[in-house]
């Protein structure tokens, strides 16, 4: 019996030198895929390919009558965006991260980039939300730091990104988390207008959020749906308690 | 007892805890299988947390689209009920081949408590589209001292 793992199905293949990856799944807030539909719409983006698993639910979505399916990766110029509609499954996480950096790996990507929320419980009082950085290692951290966002020295994080940032720590792969502070049960577009400026900052390209504030209650109400699925996903694996552990061997 | 009797009731609490953590599971599919929008009445379901202190329940509701004025709250001593109207019509194009082109006019949110609270002290506030409920519990804890 072979264990279930992803694939990826390519619709259209280019190949760019020194490319970025930057990962948009549902995450707490839905900050990484509402961050992830922000570009994906802002540079018109195109589908080069979709992931496929028996481990993700049997669904395929309809959008202007055309079939799509949940998890795809979409590019321009020289950045991929993964991104998903479905609240990734715990048993599909692992496979998930390793697929995803296998195809970073295959298109010589220079740095992986997830984006995504922490929980605040005080997130009512932040007008602002703050945004940290996870780093891989030496080069990656040199990347936050130039970007001048706060390093998350202590903690521990669970879930997809965190899957992902072991298997590029593996493959040699620099790779970067960045979370901006958000609901850790309402979909939070002000959390994403934070992570997208510290990604405009990290990349150097411009990216305008306006229009992410202003159709933000839009957002909000539309996507109650996803945001329930992830956030019993999330609860699955605790992943609103992870700011509360600490590294045992620092205690 | 004997060590059998003990490992009889060992593994009988682990089918209990077993039975718990299964009942859950599938608690929460049909939580999630439970459509957000409710067809005769218009309305659509606000996603909703609720959480306990020593005294309180504290129930928050996420109300995008919504003015203050427009929030009407009523409580029992095991329940609440939230309807708010919202500022514009609602259509979704994924429902239009599911119930026609309904259009949604409020959020609409009933809630059992997980204890018995005093409506008549609840205190709410509505900041940043997000509504929170604070109940005084009931049956409150005290503090005994140990001597």
């Amino acid at each position: 019996m072979s264990i279930p793992s992803f694939r990826v199905v390519e619709m259209r293949s280019l190949e760019w030198s020194e490319p970025y990856l930057i990962n948009g799944l549902p995450d707490i807030g839905l900050v990484g895929t509402i961050s992830a539909v922000h570009l994906i719409k802002q540079f018109s983006a195109s589908e080069m390919a979709y992931l496929e698993s028996e481990l993700i639910p049997p669904v395929i979505i309809l959008h202007n009558g055309a079939p799509k399916m949940p998890i795809r990766i979409y590019g321009w110029d020289k950045f991929y965006v993964v991104t998903s509609d479905i609240a990734i499954p715990p048993e599909a996480i692992s496979p998930l991260s390793r697929c995803i950096t296998e195809y970073a790996v295959s298109k010589n990507v220079k740095l992986v980039i997830s984006l995504g929320g922490i929980a605040a419980p005080n997130r009512l009082e932040i007008k602002k939300p703050k945004v940290y950085g996870v780093a891989s290692g030496k080069e990656a951290k040199e990347v936050l730091d130039k970007a001048g966002i706060e390093p998350l020295s202590e903690g521990v994080i669970v879930g997809t990104y965190a899957m992902i940032l072991k298997e590029c720590l593996m493959r040699r792969v620099p790779s970067i988390i960045l979370l901006a502070q958000a609901h850790s049960h309402y979909p939070d577009p002000g959390a994403a207008a934070s992570v997208l400026e510290a990604l405009s900052k990290i990349l150097g390209i411009e990216i305008d959020v306006a229009p992410l504030l202003k159709e933000e209650e839009d957002l909000r109400l539309k996507l109650r749906e996803l945001m329930r699925r992830t956030s019993a996903m999330l609860s699955r694996i605790q992943k609103a308690h992870e700011y509360e552990v600490p590294p045992t061997m620092y205690v | 007892m004997s060590s059998i009797d003990e490992i009889m009731d060992e593994i009988l609490r682990m089918m209990r805890s077993f039975m718990r953590r299964v009942e859950k599971e599938l608690e929460m599919e049909k939580e999630l299988l439970r459509p957000m929008w409710d067809y005769n009445t218009r309305s659509l379901e606000p996603l909703c947390t609720i959480s306990e202190t020593e005294d309180e329940v504290i129930v928050t509701m996420d109300l995008p689209m919504v003015k203050k004025d427009d929030i009407r709250i009523n409580a029992t001593e095991d329940t609440l009920e939230v309807e708010a109207k919202l500022k514009q019509e609602m259509r979704f194009a994924h429902l239009r081949h599911v119930c026609g082109d309904v259009a949604f006019t409020c959020f609409r949110k009933i809630i059992k408590l997980p204890t018995k609270v005093i409506p008549e002290e609840a205190k709410a506030r509505f900041r940043g589209g997000v509504l929170e409920i604070r109940l005084p519990k009931r049956i409150r804890r005290y503090r005994i001292k140990v001597e």
